[in-house]
């Protein structure tokens, strides 16, 4: 009877992960269409859902800027260097294409974040106007807190009709930024997962995405481009600000002084 | 192909290898599934098949088109390295599956990974995806010394009783996307085709016949070469043939480097390890020429980090041609600051140019250094990559030789700075913990050192 007493907590938190982890999978496979391939790789991932085209379109130009930015996410997206630990991986899932922030709801996050995706993006190539493509690709970045930020994130993209394949060459190779939003996302994980313990990992990742996005946004960003941008800027100044007092953080960022501190993080900047 | 047909080929390569010990350079084609090299190469550049992501079923089989712009890069480069010294391209063949850049690399390592140390491989690799007409290529690169656990090329410059270290921004890289049509291809496929045949004389039209029939196993090419005239490579072949085979090849009126400007970020790079093997003023120019002609391609324009590594390899170029005078220091350093421009958040490069700022003024024995300053340049490092170990161990370096009484007349101090404040800075960045453990303040042993000026 002693026993079984002090095996109930047990049970109860067994049940409650199993119900936990049902009711995840659940929302997930109700989702657009579900991507197995995730569940094959292990560590950080980036999910690259369908790029369509308007269906029913017979424009051979726009299925090929299509094909072609799938390819180029492709290869942009592969995590070559760094900590084999903190490497992500691409992961294709064919055939999913999510319908905006309604495929998100709280239990499918959560089932994306507990199989470690950090970013999952899809894109539609729409009908031309003005002599322009029109180009969107939707970023989600996991799990950044939707209470401050949204993690949603729409970019247009805009490559003129009947350009030269050189000029599609290099508005290809113009889209720079697109490891900036994984990093930015592996980076809050990383901090919700391990708190003061990330800290060096998480502001490197929040540097070099800050690096990347804000010459890619341009002089005149979006309200939703500034709010990303103001977003790594408070993180990373919490980071540095808290890493100087918080006795759980033994890492370098404790000892920088004064004056690199507030270089970063002006006083009424990055709060 | 089985252990016993491996050593079979290994056997073949050493017997070869050890004919041609005092060749220049040297080509070879060669499966994935059972790769070998030149043991005895300063620099090995391997050129892995391009793989054509045009469908899913196109990924998983050789490419045709991939596997022929190989073969074109690695000529191309063979011709580009040759005046490096002893190095050698190995063009790899066989499906993605066997064409794994990292594996193979394992797999030569268990192989040939117990001969000199400072050997240095170059692997190449990518993607093309066919569209239309139109062919588009990524290529990626990466650079090492051919040994396990390799720290990576770095410099190292006498601060005080102490040593500040630095190393490049990156060594594996990816570049953009390119355009190659298929009105190019096909003449890379003539041309190659026009390649492949070994001539009697440099000369298309003199008699000749296929490369690969001269070669008793398909696929195992092996030749060394012991001339160029102009675009005209000539080569003895492991069977003892000799000939001349076309180089560089060409697209319309413009080289594949034109194209594929990465080509010419390769030749770079094996000219900074064939300066290293071999240091000579004239292959310093070489590389410093292929490099910059990489960085005003205006294909480069989207390739930051490789800009940046191009500039720093230039600037360790320049310094070791010059035997690190104060003229080289002083031209190498905006080398290093455009990189870590390019690079804002790289602490790699902004370190590497911090050290050689500081440096600049140390060796002036009657310049006094910033103490202030020169921390602070360490510390924006640390802050932007914590977990880089560098910057944090030049910093505490700095400290340690500032409070030593031989050298603490070299600093100025603003604020002032008593003896006691800089034992206990020292000692701050002592307590730092690094992952969880103790910070260890020591560099890496680069596998070949940065020289000594003399």
């Amino acid at each position: 009877m002693t026993e079984l007493k002090r095996r109930d907590p047990w049970k109860g938190w067994l049940m409650l992960c199993v119900t936990s982890i049902g009711f995840s999978t659940l929302a997930w496979t109700q989702g657009p269409q579900i991507c197995s391939e995730m569940n094959n790789v292990v560590g950080y991932k980036i999910l690259l859902d369908d790029i369509t085209f308007p269906s029913g379109s017979t424009d051979v130009k726009e299925k090929e800027l299509m094909e072609l930015l799938n390819f180029q996410l492709g290869g942009r997206l592969q995590n070559l260097d760094g900590e084999a630990a903190l490497r992500y991986h691409l992961v294709r899932c064919n055939g999913r294409v999510p319908e905006g922030e309604a495929s998100f709801p709280p239990l499918t996050v959560e089932g994306l974040v507990n199989r470690d995706v950090v970013l999952e993006l899809w894109g539609k190539v729409l009908a031309p106007s003005t002599g322009k493509h029109n180009v969107l690709l939707t970023y989600v970045m996991l799990p950044l807190p939707a209470a401050s930020i949204s993690p949603f994130l729409q970019r247009r993209y805009q490559p003129n009709v009947g350009g030269t394949p050189d000029e599609i060459v290099a508005w290809l190779a113009d889209l720079d930024e697109l490891d900036a939003y994984a990093k930015a996302a592996r980076a809050v994980r990383l901090l919700n997962l391990k708190g003061p313990a990330a800290y060096d990992n998480a502001k490197a990742d929040l540097e070099s995405a800050s690096a990347s996005l804000q010459p890619a946004f341009g002089t005149q960003p979006t309200a939703s481009q500034k709010q990303l941008l103001a977003f790594l800027v408070k993180r990373k100044c919490e980071i540095l600000r808290d890493a100087r007092t918080n006795t759980n953080y033994k890492g370098p960022l404790r000892k920088v002084p004064d004056e690199i501190v507030e270089r970063e993080c002006p006083a009424g900047g990055g709060q | 192909m089985n252990r016993a047909q491996r050593y079979r080929v290994l056997a073949v390569t050493v017997v070869f290898v050890a004919l041609v010990h005092h060749s220049a350079f040297a080509g070879m084609a060669i499966p994935c599934s059972a790769p070998s090299m030149f043991p005895d190469s300063d620099l090995t550049v391997f050129v892995f098949p391009f793989v054509d992501y045009t469908s899913p079923d196109s990924s998983q089989v050789e490419s045709p088109v991939g596997t022929e712009l190989s073969g074109l890069i690695q000529t191309d480069t063979l011709l580009a390295i040759g005046r490096y010294g002893r190095v050698a391209a190995i063009r790899m063949l066989g499906r993605p599956s066997h064409c794994q850049p990292q594996e193979v690399l394992n797999t030569l390592m268990e192989e040939f990974g117990n001969g000199r140390r400072d050997r240095a491989v170059v692997m190449v690799w990518g993607r093309i995806f066919r569209a239309g007409t139109e062919n588009y290529v990524q290529s990626y690169a990466s650079f090492r010394r051919f040994v396990r656990n390799d720290p990576g090329e770095m410099m190292q410059l006498p601060l005080g009783d102490g040593v500040l270290a630095a190393q490049l921004a990156a060594q594996t890289l990816t570049f953009p996307p390119r355009h190659v049509s298929d009105d190019d291809l096909k003449q890379i496929r003539e041309r190659y085709a026009k390649e492949s045949i070994v001539h009697e004389e440099p000369d298309e039209q003199s008699p000749g016949k296929p490369l690969l029939s001269l070669f008793p196993q398909e696929h195992r090419a092996a030749y060394y070469m012991t001339d160029v005239q102009g675009d005209w490579i000539r080569i003895r072949t492991q069977t003892g043939q000799e000939g001349w085979i076309l180089g560089r090849a060409m697209l319309g009126q413009r080289s594949l480097s034109s194209r594929l400007p990465e080509m010419k970020f390769v030749e770079g790079v094996a000219g900074y390890f064939g300066f290293r093997a071999q240091p000579n003023a004239n292959k310093a120019a070489l590389a410093d020429a292929a490099l910059s002609a990489f960085e005003e391609s205006p294909l480069s324009a989207t390739a930051p980090t490789a800009i940046a590594v191009s500039k720093q390899l230039r600037g360790m170029l320049l310094l070791l041609a010059q035997n690190q005078s104060d003229a080289a220091f002083d031209k190498s350093a905006s080398l290093f600051a455009a990189a870590a421009r390019v690079l804002p958040s790289n602490s790699a490069a902004s370190n590497m140019a911090s050290i050689v700022d500081l440096y600049r003024n140390w060796k002036q024995p009657d310049h006094q250094v910033d103490f202030q300053r020169s921390v602070n340049l360490f510390w924006t490092s640390v802050s932007a990559n914590p977990d880089d170990r560098t910057p944090l161990t030049n910093c505490w370096t700095v400290f340690s030789v500032a409070r030593n009484p031989v050298f603490r007349s070299r600093f100025t101090f603003d604020p002032a700075r008593s003896e006691e404040d800089l034992a206990r800075g020292a000692h701050d960045i002592e307590e730092v913990q690094l992952g969880g453990k103790p910070v260890r303040l020591a560099h890496a042993n680069p596998v070949v050192p940065w020289p000594m000026a003399h």
